[in-house]
């Protein structure tokens, strides 16, 4: 009996100091697989991180080791997790503004020219707001 | 396209799962969750629901 599979669990909320935390692990018992939590203390310098646990264990008490691979993923540090959320959001907006532009397309086709210059009027100031935010973006990097 | 918080059970804060998922893949009775870091936790279970709106999934994990 032991653990199968070593998907990486996200540990959050450290600051270095000595604590606990639980984790879900998926096992397999005699060919069958199933999660469960468990509890264990360990230290670390701090930030968000990934652990691989290995080991084997009988029932549901056991024991492991936990390699701690910090700098493998760059959840460890919160900057790269804000830039890279900052990057998904700029996008995200770009997507939407061809959206939005796509429905001004169609209010005009549907006769509604006002609208539809309201709402490509209400585009561009979109993208400005996302230029401004490339900006910082960039800046960021 | 939104990205989304997962919860396991109910949706309540101490229950989140992970946040800013981009993709949950349901494989077997195993729901694999991946972030915007491509970090990923898998949990023995079924997907309750997916609120593409509100940015919001809820998992329910198999009895042990």
């Amino acid at each position: 009996m032991t653990f199968a599979s070593l998907l990486p669990t996200v540990c959050r909320h450290h600051d270095g100091d000595a604590h606990e935390h639980t984790h879900t692990h998926a096992h397999t018992h005699d060919g069958v697989e199933h999660t469960h939590e468990h509890t264990h203390v360990h230290s670390h310098d701090g930030g968000d991180h990934v652990h691989t646990h290995d080991g084997a264990h009988g029932d549901h008490d056991h024991s492991h080791d936990c390699t701690h691979e910090c700098g493998t993923c760059g959840g460890c540090d919160p900057m790269t997790e804000t830039v890279a959320l900052m990057q998904y959001m700029v996008n995200h907006n770009a997507a939407h503004a061809h959206e939005l532009a796509d429905l001004a397309k169609k209010l005009g086709e549907l006769g509604n020219h006002a609208a539809s210059e309201q709402v490509l009027a209400a585009v561009s100031e979109f993208e400005k707001g996302n230029l401004r935010l490339s900006a910082v973006l960039a800046s960021l990097k | 396209m939104c990205l989304s918080t997962v919860y396991k059970g109910d949706v309540a804060p101490e229950n989140v799962l992970m946040q800013n998922v981009m993709r949950i893949e349901c494989d077997g009775d195993m729901v694999i969750l991946t972030d915007l870091l491509d970090r990923q936790v898998a949990v023995q279970g079924a997907l309750v629901m997916a609120d593409l709106v509100g940015g919001k999934a809820v998992v329910r994990e198999s009895a042990e």
